[in-house]
């Protein structure tokens, strides 16, 4: 079979030839060979489209649902572990801190803790007021 | 046969990205077909279609905020499918340049049985001879012979010249020929 011909065939299933193309392609059908190529051409393509799988397995929906479900869950959960350890760890340095405040001012105290001036009434008041 | 919605994409994704998964869940069962054609066409009907499957739904999920409807969402979706797809094909090709290279790989016969009536085999020896095609030629083949995609949508989705996508059908098409060769003139 003439190679141009053949291509010709192959290439009118997927793209509109021009009138000229048409026209030699007409005459070219009158041929058994060239028609019998284009039945084969038919066939391989109606058997590829027929033999196609529509479907993936049973209950597909429900598995791409479980799974982004799953995912949102997982989401959550790690943001849960992340905020426990950023409390604890938090937690341990301000108990940390606290036991260095009162281990060097020698004092068992919430002031002491947390590093409040011990001030006495008299020494608050007089610095409210210090220009009388 | 389930009964799929009616209503419009645009509604149903409008309605999944304020949180609804029954929503989404109709737009997976309406284009779970389409997907299933593309990605058991591309790969083969197998445990990694059915992941790939759910991952394109999966991908597509999570870039609705960006999906404007530009494209139909059919067509959206196929082309995370043929991606996906050639990802696999490719790390398929990597796992077995690692694993496989030493071992004498089966020569690519067609283990052909007259198919006869049953469907099934019919699927199983086309599924054959497509898988022997390489992912370029087998992307042409799965857009626009077995989704339907017109050449130049094909060309659009693969990113490839219309030029490109015709001469890759024809090749691929011959090649098809030849392996299908007992069982189309058993039919003719």
């Amino acid at each position: 079979m003439n190679d141009k011909l053949h291509t010709l065939l192959i290439r009118s299933f997927d793209a509109s030839l021009d009138e000229n193309e048409r026209v030699q392609l007409q005459h070219a059908l009158l041929e058994p060979e060239i028609r019998h190529e284009r039945d084969r051409t038919v066939l391989l393509r109606t058997k590829i489209k027929e033999t196609t799988a529509t479907a993936f397995g049973p209950f597909f929906v429900q598995r791409v649902l479980q799974r982004l479900v799953s995912a949102h869950e997982e989401f959550r959960r790690w943001l849960l572990w992340g905020y426990r350890r950023v409390a604890l760890i938090g937690a341990v340095i301000v108990l940390l801190l606290a036991s260095y405040n009162m281990s060097k001012r020698d004092s068992v105290s919430l002031a002491a803790a947390f590093a409040q001036p011990e001030q006495t009434l008299e020494q608050v008041l007089r610095l409210e007021v210090p220009f009388q | 046969m389930s009964h799929v919605s009616t209503t419009p994409d645009d509604q149903l994704i409008a309605a999944a990205r304020s949180g609804s998964l029954e929503a989404f869940g109709k737009l997976v069962e309406r284009y779970e077909g389409r997907v299933a054609a593309t990605v058991i066409g591309m790969v083969g009907d197998c445990a990694e279609a059915d992941d790939i499957g759910q991952e394109v739904f999966i991908r597509f999920y999570h870039a609705m905020g960006r999906f404007r409807g530009e494209s139909k969402l059919e067509t959206y979706l196929t082309r995370i499918a043929i991606n996906l797809c050639l990802n696999e094909l490719k790390r398929r090709k990597r796992h077995q340049f690692l694993f496989i290279r030493s071992a004498s790989a089966p020569e690519a016969e067609a283990s052909y049985q007259d198919p006869g009536h049953n469907q099934h085999e019919q699927k199983r020896i086309v599924d054959q001879a497509l898988q022997e095609l390489k992912p370029e030629f087998r992307s042409v083949i799965v857009l626009r012979l077995i989704d339907g995609y017109s050449t130049e949508e094909t060309a659009h989705i693969l990113n490839i010249p219309v030029g490109t996508v015709l001469s890759r059908l024809a090749r691929a098409q011959e090649k098809l020929k030849q392996h299908l060769e007992p069982w189309i003139s058993q039919i003719l």
